[in-house]
């Protein structure tokens, strides 16, 4: 099924596959599983026309981000003026949400630098975790479900459960986590990943983020609910995305050091970190969309 | 000018290429430098040059520069 991705990739939209070789050859062992997995849970019966749809939904995605990014380099500022904006326009609505949501789970692999951070979540933030514990684990807007599914599959006694304020987000995390049969220990809740109602201190074991604190008007309200609801030794998992234009990204981190201050300020200590960028940069682009991401314990 | 040389015009300027020659089979295959990046930098010099703006859906499904081409015509006609 992977073949067959970069074959009608190659064939009807060569221009964005030079990226995609360059995640392969980076990782050749984890494209190709990660790859088959979500292309298997896009579409499982192996559909050809909805492979086609898979390729069009990531080119035009690809497309869209690359042109929000030279708009973002030309004005310096992002287009959403606020969450409550890119809620209303993105997050409740479902025709928007599940192309976005599609799409952002191919860049998984297909984007050399989110690949590095699915590698940095499985080499380094799940290890932590014995296979043998059972790791009570909270997701704060798992969007398309991906991390939470990883430290399911790789953590047989994890329990997880999952905020997001977009019910298209669930159903899609809910769906795809009954596919890859971890659905029994998920609980996928439509709920703002920063209600407080019923919030209990130090309650999780794990405690994961990603792709949530650009999204936020105020992400250091993240940083503060990890802090607070992570067990003294629990382990978090938060991303950021820097200088990094999208539909709905509303926070503009400027550099790496900006959330490291966040995050510190919170009350967390940053135990590792990556700083992933695309490999693809033009020579003039003085905006380069990075992502960070690191493990947190509570200070 | 027609559009025809505008586009070549465009072209030259965006690969940073004067042997760049546009004709209408042309796609991204022939272009070594045309990658997903420089994509978006002829779109937004296509758009400049001829005063448009293209949506994801115009753009997306195009096969080759005379699939633009004819585009541009249209929208401007």
């Amino acid at each position: 099924m992977l073949d067959e991705f970069l074959a009608t990739l190659k064939d009807e939209r060569p221009q964005f596959l030079r990226s995609v070789l360059m995640a392969r050859e980076q990782e050749p062992d984890l494209f190709l599983s990660l790859g088959t997995t979500i292309l298997q849970s896009l579409n499982p019966g192996h559909d050809p026309k909805r492979t086609a749809q898979l390729v069009h939904s990531y080119t035009a995605y690809t497309y869209e981000q690359n042109y929000l990014q030279f708009v973002y380099e030309a004005s310096g500022a992002y287009p959403a003026a606020s969450h409550s904006e890119a809620n209303s326009g993105v997050y409740q609505n479902t025709e928007v949400m599940l192309r976005y949501m599609e799409s952002l789970l191919l860049t998984q692999f297909l984007w050399p630098h989110h690949l590095q951070i699915v590698r940095f979540f499985i080499d380094r933030f799940l290890p932590r975790f014995s296979a043998t514990d059972v790791v009570k684990s909270l997701e704060l807007a798992p969007g398309h479900g991906l991390f939470g599914r990883l430290l399911l599959e790789h953590l047989p006694k994890a329990t997880l459960v999952a905020h997001d304020i977009s019910p298209t987000s669930i159903a899609i995390a809910s769906e795809l986590a009954g596919q890859n049969a971890v659905s029994a220990r998920t609980q996928y809740v439509v709920r703002d990943a920063l209600d407080r109602t019923g919030r209990l201190a130090q309650e999780w074991d794990a405690v994961i983020s990603g792709e949530l604190m650009e999204h936020l008007d105020d992400p250091r309200l993240l940083c503060e609910a990890i802090a607070e609801q992570l067990r003294d030794d629990g382990y978090g998992f938060l991303t950021a995305a820097i200088t990094a234009a999208n539909l709905d990204h509303v926070y503009e981190f400027k550099g790496p050091e900006d959330v490291r201050c966040m995050v510190l300020d919170a009350g967390l200590r940053i135990e590792d970190e990556i700083v992933a960028t695309p490999p693809t940069i033009k020579a003039k682009q003085t905006k380069v969309p990075r992502v960070q991401a690191m493990i947190i314990r509570r200070a | 000018m027609d559009v025809r040389q505008r586009f070549q015009r465009v072209f030259r300027e965006v690969f940073d290429n004067n042997s760049i020659e546009v004709t209408d089979a042309m796609s991204a295959a022939d272009v070594e430098e045309w990658d997903s990046l420089s994509h978006v930098q002829l779109v937004m010099a296509l758009e400049k040059e001829f005063q448009l703006r293209f949506t994801t859906d115009e753009i997306i499904d195009l096969k080759n520069v005379g699939e633009f081409m004819a585009l541009v015509t249209r929208k401007k006609g």
